[in-house]
């Protein structure tokens, strides 16, 4: 999805001052991100990111970090049917109870830590070969698909080099229906600054950006 | 349904009031600035208690489990355990070898992996080159070892100008880099997360690896700043 969210390369904005504050900080920000992880563990609730993404683009820019991850929740839920609009204007009312299935219960504290903590890989052993290898020249392909994907806009149809092999990873991007891939290689692809930004890049840098086999071809 | 009741349209109406009140309040009229962040923080306030408070009531989530993941976000995770393997890795040079070229193994090793910080990847500054981490799509950042990110690293300013403006980026953040230092800027679009391992800064000879992670902050680790030397203390 061509998105406000998808920022890399944008000019205008002011770079703020580095806080180094409390990272929640204020009461409600403690709220939205507990529920937020603790929802994770409610069946139906993974995917986070593309419903931020397709906030409106005015509201994305401007509203506070945790109050998109609050909103984006409450969208889900609603979506879903767990939660009606009256219910959540009215906390002290009357609720109905949501379909969950058989035997389910709120998972625990310890429940929700173990597996914060857990080792949770997005790696897939398999013996699938890698298409590239460390130092091949490679191109990002200039797609622009309506769904959720982790190829930024700014890397499209660019030449770069693979510079690492992590192996095969859970494939992200949402795919148009009718679609599947399934676990794919993934590469740490590095692109020269000025092949991405011309004259503006320093001649000595470079951006790194993790890709999918999917999203690569070759020049 | 009584007249004092809020729909779900005026609740987002309301808060794209509020967005706007946001947009004022960086154009820098103080008085709307200020009424803007009251009104944003009360709505945000009044929404979160009542999300917590409804799916507590429909047993979705068990709000003791809210207050636990809190605690452990904000005291358990934080920029001391990222700290603690630079400064292992200052002082033991098989240790930043393995690092260096296996972060995801020594991480295991140390059962420091968790959600956001499994994969990783450590990357080395010095002299010649420089490393930046940024999340230009959304605000991927290593949880298991740095905690939850800064403000400013969630920042849309920060996200859009590191990829095409590190140098400019890093001057605003009071680092002048020379112009024969190399940087490498490290998008996080997958589930990689980067661990920066910052110099040494002079002053530090003989220091004990505590003392060295004491030295450590979070910004340095993602590329933000230098470490500075220590007055009074040992150089070679």
């Amino acid at each position: 999805m061509n998105g406000v969210h998808d920022l890399g390369g944008m000019d205008g904005f002011t770079l703020p001052e580095r806080d180094q504050g409390r990272v929640l900080e204020e009461e409600w920000e403690r709220l939205s991100w507990g529920a937020n992880v603790a929802l994770f563990f409610v069946p139906g609730m993974g995917r986070m990111r593309s419903q931020i993404e397709s906030l409106p683009p005015e509201q994305y820019l401007a509203l506070p970090y945790y109050a998109k991850w609050l909103i984006a929740r409450e969208q889900m839920l609603l979506d879903l049917g767990f939660v009606s609009e009256d219910e959540l204007a009215d906390p002290d009312g009357p609720v109905g109870m949501p379909p969950m299935p058989e035997g389910f219960a709120p998972p625990t504290a310890e429940q929700i830590l173990a597996t914060v903590d857990r080792d949770v890989s997005e790696r897939v052993e398999t013996d699938v070969r890698p298409r590239f290898s460390i130092g091949d020249a490679v191109t990002a392909r200039n797609e622009h698909p309506r769904g959720h994907t982790r190829m930024p806009r700014y890397v499209r149809g660019h030449a770069g080099t693979v510079v690492t092999l992590h192996g095969v990873h859970n494939f992200q991007d949402e795919l148009p229906e009718g679609l599947e891939i399934g676990p794919q290689h993934l590469y740490t692809v590095a692109f020269d600054a000025q092949e991405l930004w011309g004259a503006r890049g320093h001649p000595k840098d470079t951006i790194h950006v993790e890709l999918w086999e999917y999203h690569l071809d070759t020049p | 349904m009584g007249d004092d009741k809020v729909s779900r349209r005026d609740f987002l109406s309301r808060s794209s009031v509020a967005a706007t009140g946001v947009v004022a309040a960086a154009s820098g009229d103080v008085t709307s600035a200020q009424e803007a962040e009251i009104y944003v923080q009360s709505d945000f306030s009044v929404r979160a208690k009542a999300l917590v408070s409804v799916l507590t009531k429909k047993n979705l989530i068990d709000p003791a489990a809210v207050d636990a993941i809190v605690d452990h976000f904000e005291n358990d995770l934080g920029p001391h355990i990222g700290a603690r393997l630079v400064a292992r890795s200052w002082v033991d040079p098989e240790f930043r070898e393995r690092l260096i070229s296996d972060a995801r193994a020594v991480a295991r090793d140390l059962d420091l992996t968790g959600m956001q910080g499994t994969d990783l990847v450590a990357v080395e500054n010095t002299p010649e080159v420089h490393n930046l981490v940024v999340c230009t799509l959304c605000s991927c950042y290593p949880w298991s070892l740095l905690g939850l990110p800064p403000t400013w690293y969630k920042d849309t300013a920060y996200r859009a100008r590191a990829v095409i403006d590190p140098r400019g980026v890093l001057r605003e953040f009071g680092l002048e880099l020379a112009d024969d230092v190399e940087v490498r800027v490290w998008d996080s679009t997958a589930e990689i997360r980067y661990l920066v391992i910052p110099e040494r800064p002079a002053g530090t000879d003989g220091m004990s690896e505590d003392e060295l992670a004491a030295l450590v902050t979070r910004d340095s680790m993602i590329g933000a700043e230098k470490l500075a030397a220590v007055r009074g203390g040992n150089t070679q």
